[in-house]
């Protein structure tokens, strides 16, 4: 069942990014490229061939491919139906996380291949910013730990009982300080700006720019795989229990909280401009700090 | 068992690095080389001896002698001031340390000077081990030694320094007494070596001061496990187990991922003749099983899966959940300073890396002579694959290292992971397949790098190392304290071409700690020049002085 519903993830992942720039365009009085736009996107690039930079070596080559195989093994390992007891769930969250920094690596191995400015500008930024994010990671997985007394995937709340009522401030912070990762992890405002047409000030859009073809196919899905998978964390984390409810239902349910993380993710990419590179620093350093008094939230009362 | 498992990355890190060295040696003049081998070969010896030692005399005695004779392999190129500076320096840390652990035998057999004699060990331990403030001689010595030196010492002899440490006061069977503090003190000291060394390394522009840095780190993650495992002794649970093995495993994965970045390093050096990595770049073309070797050792080392370097990071992070699982208050405040520590090591650790890859090896090539390098010899990057395939091999060997040392408990944990590793690669090499049978997927590089519609790209215009870590370096500015140079036009303004900025971040405990108390030191002693001005009067007076008080002493 678990692997069903990670088929499903899989299938509906390009959707996400769908929805958020759907939201944004009913919020700027557009129609919008439709939910489904990165499926065709997907389609006609993999009928693309591969321009290679002269310069690159095997690991731009290798590089799309690394990263979106271990965003899959990534997504393989969460329990999509919120059953703790599924075979990969018990292996626990740190080799999930960590997967993602593996494919972050090869991502910013492959921008620095292929030697050019803007790309080394968006691969530094990129190693910046989530070396700030790690600590707050595992701070409010720690958080959790706490609270729920689980050390695999148990320890989201979704499948915990009664952890909102017992301690619903320090959850919602904890949420908050995740809100932040989820945003700053898939390169959204006020991190990232998805959207910008200036490489001076991408990120993410920066490291790619080399990339064509079925490799920035590989590269836009996994970026998709990615937002899905820590949406769905996000979704698990805040979700009361649903422990009464069958196995299918989790897994829908879940699947409908990524689909309104996606809107949410759209309103805040709407309400809110995207922020000076020096004040991202501090604003994770904030996130750290609300999962600090969360902790403290905790531990005190 | 131990002695095993520490024996076994000297005897491999040893044979490749002598393998490496065979090559790297080859422009030395023939009357140098046995200087080298002499040295080199002691000091295995003396790392034997260590281990095997059966008392604490022998082991003091071969403690001392690896001091010695690997001092000699630093200083092997003594025309070079800084190979002489930095001997100097690293004699100055074993000889301190020698004290240290003299101190430390004496007083383990009082049992009313239990924190004393702990202190002295970890003081006598940490100066090889490179615990912070005490790891002045690592970035100095590393750079300076032969890259096979480099990578025997750091791989392979700096954690015999925990061997030490367990010899002397952890082994359940030397009837020391453990309280929490002295836990409390390695996890302290774990934290500030992890976070300071990786800290460091980033803006090292040296290849092998960044390596030696990041030795100082892994030393941190090691000393972080075994704090973890110190306090949690009398815990119930299996935290201990965990951070205890955690430690363990990671003390083997370093030394052969270490070794092998290490000699990768060194030919880098030989075929370039530098290791600033400003001056190079393009390398993976150029030394393609060199640079490629460097990258899988890099991968493994940065921690990441599906590589060796993960699995002992993963149990220490286990072992970190399980302790703020415990719910007993000491334990969840060291499980959190344990995941803050760990998690932003691992952060900056793949900055680093990334850095250390892509300038070096990345782009083009930034000088004539990085422009102009070929392949090693087959010996060197044989030497290299050697230990990254040793590394491969401690997947499995972690997993099952773990299982005996955890009673099994890691085992639920790691053989997923490392089954995940397979299917990582599996789905790598299915995806590279995907795109092959797409339509027109053949791949070949056909055009320039794009650089925003300027169709003349240069090696000038790409990121360097400086410039990657920029950001970061700004952002611990605090801590790192360094020091920019501009050097400015000089020629036309509208040729930049002699102008440059330069970046320099030394070590802070040298500068703000060490060399302020040698200074002091020798202030304290210029006072005592007064009694030696070389007037023999004032002598005989002092010889009558002390004679008379010393008849007083005996009448009195």
């Amino acid at each position: 069942m678990n692997y069903l519903y990670l088929l499903l993830a899989l299938v509906l992942a390009p959707v996400l990014p769908g929805v958020v720039n759907q939201t944004k365009a009913f919020f700027a009085g557009r129609r919008g490229p439709g939910l489904f736009r990165l499926y065709f996107d997907l389609a006609k690039l993999m009928r693309k061939s591969c321009p290679r930079s002269s310069t690159s070596t095997w690991v731009f080559d290798l590089a799309p491919a690394v990263s979106l195989a271990v965003t899959v093994a990534a997504a393989a390992l969460f329990p999509w139906t919120l059953d703790a007891t599924a075979p990969c769930a018990a292996v626990g969250v740190v080799p999930f996380f960590y997967l993602l920094g593996t494919g972050r690596f090869f991502t910013v191995l492959g921008a620095l291949d292929t030697g050019s400015a803007f790309e080394g500008m968006g691969a530094s930024r990129e190693v910046q910013f989530s070396a700030l994010v790690e600590p707050i990671v595992f701070v409010v997985l720690g958080f959790l730990v706490l609270l729920t007394g689980e050390t695999s995937f148990a320890l989201l709340s979704g499948c915990a009982a009664g952890s909102w009522l017992a301690h619903p401030v320090p959850l919602a912070l904890a949420g908050l300080a995740f809100f932040a990762i989820l945003l700053s992890e898939n390169c959204r405002v006020p991190f990232d700006d998805p959207e910008t047409h200036l490489e001076l000030t991408m990120i993410h859009e920066a490291m790619i720019l080399d990339n064509a073809g079925p490799d920035l196919a590989y590269i836009l899905y996994g970026a998709a795989l990615k937002f899905t998978v820590l949406a769905a964390f996000f979704v698990a984390l805040l979700l009361p229990r649903l422990g009464a409810a069958a196995a299918p239902v989790r897994g829908l349910v879940l699947l409908a909280g990524v689909l309104a993380t996606g809107v949410l993710v759209g309103v805040v990419e709407s309400i809110m401009a995207r922020m000076r590179f020096l004040k991202t620093p501090q604003v994770l350093l904030g996130a750290f700090m609300i999962a600090l008094l969360a902790i403290l939230l905790f531990v005190l009362f | 068992m131990q002695k095993v498992l520490f024996i076994l990355p000297t005897a491999c890190v040893g044979l490749a690095a002598a393998l490496h060295a065979t090559a790297y040696l080859h422009g030395e003049a023939r009357r140098h080389q046995p200087r080298f081998w002499t040295f080199f070969a002691l000091t295995l010896a003396a790392m034997l001896g260590v281990v095997l030692s059966p008392d604490k005399l022998t082991f003091l005695l071969a403690w001392e002698a690896m001091g010695l004779a690997s001092a000699g392999l630093v200083a092997f190129e003594n025309e070079d001031r800084d190979a002489r500076k930095a001997t100097w320096i690293y004699l100055l840390a074993c000889h301190a340390g020698a004290c240290a652990l003299m101190l430390a035998g004496v007083l383990l057999n009082r049992p009313d000077a239990a924190w004393g004699a702990f202190l002295c060990a970890v003081v006598g331990f940490g100066l090889k081990i490179g615990f912070p403030p005490f790891h002045v001689w690592l970035p100095e010595a590393h750079p300076a030694a032969p890259a096979p030196a480099s990578a025997v010492m750091s791989g392979a002899m700096i954690p015999l320094g925990f061997y030490g440490l367990w010899r002397f006061v952890l082994d359940p069977q030397a009837g020391f007494a453990l309280t929490p503090g002295m836990g409390w003190t390695v996890l302290l000291l774990g934290a500030a070596g992890a976070l300071g060394g990786i800290l460091f390394a980033l803006p090292q522009t040296n290849l092998k001061k960044l390596l030696a840095f990041s030795s100082v780190e892994n030393m941190g993650v090691i000393a972080l496990g075994l704090g973890l495992a110190l306090l949690a002794q009398d815990a119930p649970g299996d935290v201990a187990a965990l951070a205890g093995a955690g430690a363990f495993v990671h003390v083997l994965n370093h030394a052969f991922l270490k070794g092998g970045l290490f000699l990768g390093a060194g030919s880098v050096l030989r075929q370039t003749g530098t290791l600033n990595q400003d001056q190079l770049g393009g390398l993976m073309k150029r030394l393609p099983f060199t640079g490629t070797l460097f990258t899988l050792n890099a991968l493994g080392l940065a921690g990441l899966p599906p590589l060796n370097g993960f699995l002992g990071e993963f149990l220490i992070y286990a072992a970190a959940f399980r302790a703020v699982k415990s719910g007993a208050p000491a334990l969840v405040g060291a499980g959190f300073l344990v995941l803050a520590a760990l998690a932003l090591t691992g952060g900056l650790a793949a900055a680093a890396y990334c850095k250390a890859i892509g300038a070096t090896f990345l782009g083009e090539p930034r000088s004539e002579a990085a422009a102009q390098a070929v392949e090693t010899p087959r010996r060197m990057w044989i030497a290299q694959l050697a230990l990254f395939l040793l590394s491969f091999a401690m997947i499995p060997g972690t997993v099952h290292v773990a299982h005996v040392l955890t009673d099994g408990a890691s085992t639920p944990l790691l053989v997923p992971c490392a089954a995940l590793g397979g299917a990582v690669l599996v789905l790598v090499g299915a995806l590279l397949l995907a795109r092959r049978l797409s339509p027109r997927g053949t791949v070949k590089p056909s055009c320039p790098t794009w650089d925003c519609g300027y169709h003349a790209p240069t090696a000038r215009m790409a990121y360097t190392a400086t410039a990657f870590t920029q950001p970061l370096q700004d952002l611990f500015r605090p801590v790192l304290h360094a020091r920019t140079h501009v050097i400015p036009f000089k020629g036309s303004q509208y040729d930049a071409s002699d102008a440059a900025l330069v970046t320099e971040t030394d070590d802070r405990a040298l500068a703000g700690f060490w060399r302020p108390l040698f200074t002091f030191v020798a202030r304290v002693f210029q006072r005592a020049h007064l009694l030696q001005n070389g007037s023999l009067h004032l002598y005989i007076l002092l010889v009558l002085v002390a004679l008379l008080a010393l008849l007083a002493l005996a009448f009195a």
